[in-house]
């Protein structure tokens, strides 16, 4: 088990953007900021990627997901080629 | 009408690029007018202007982007978001609810910028 946990841990450690930077607002009309949470194809980012803390990743779903209603994101893009 | 609790609302939504200015204000002046009538108050009006499109929204790549915050009673907004299911001009809007339960005694912490302060629940009755 210790094995594992520790190969897991290896590489970047993830730190909550939003806990250290409390400045940064999570506001779905600020897309440049929502953008560092999907992926290039427009999916969110897990949580386990993203680093988030709980109650961040659902505010950031959230919002992207509100982002996305008024065209200020994709739902997906498409890969040309 | 007395004691109605107040809710914080923030509302966007998008006219198609080819729309006129006067077609364009038309709409906003209606939104506003709705609002006012139904004691609104406004906290916030902006125009974002014309802006890309994240995906294209009936064959259209740009919009205009208008937002609005206020303060309003239950209800109101639906009769906004009727206007704009009518208005073919109107792409996408979407009404966000901040707050809830702002007591109407308690308003001082806004910024008003429009609306009646206390001709509105008059004009109701």
């Amino acid at each position: 088990m210790g094995e594992r946990f520790e190969g897991r841990r290896r590489g970047r450690r993830k730190v909550d953007r939003f806990l250290a930077d409390k400045s940064l607002v999570i506001d779905y009309k600020d897309p440049s900021v929502l953008k560092y949470f999907v992926t290039e194809r427009g999916k969110i980012v897990p949580r386990r990627v993203s680093g988030l803390c709980a109650k961040n990743q659902r505010k950031i779903t959230q919002a992207i997901k509100r982002a996305r209603m008024i065209a200020l994101m994709p739902f997906t893009t498409v890969n040309h080629h | 009408m007395a004691n109605a609790k107040i809710r914080r609302y923030e509302l966007i939504f998008l006219i198609q690029p080819d729309a006129e200015e006067d077609a364009r204000t038309h709409l906003l002046k209606r939104t506003l007018d709705i609002l006012e009538e139904g004691g609104a108050h406004l906290i916030q009006n902006e125009e974002w202007g014309k802006r890309k499109l994240a995906y294209e929204i009936a064959k259209h790549n740009k919009a205009y982007y208008y937002y609005l915050e206020f303060l309003a009673t239950p209800g109101l907004t639906h009769e906004i978001e009727r206007v704009f299911r009518l208005t073919d001009d109107c792409l996408r809007y979407q009404t966000i609810r901040l707050e809830d339960g702002i007591d109407p005694e308690q308003l001082d912490r806004f910024t008003i910028i429009s609306g009646e302060e206390e001709a509105a629940p008059a004009a109701e009755a």
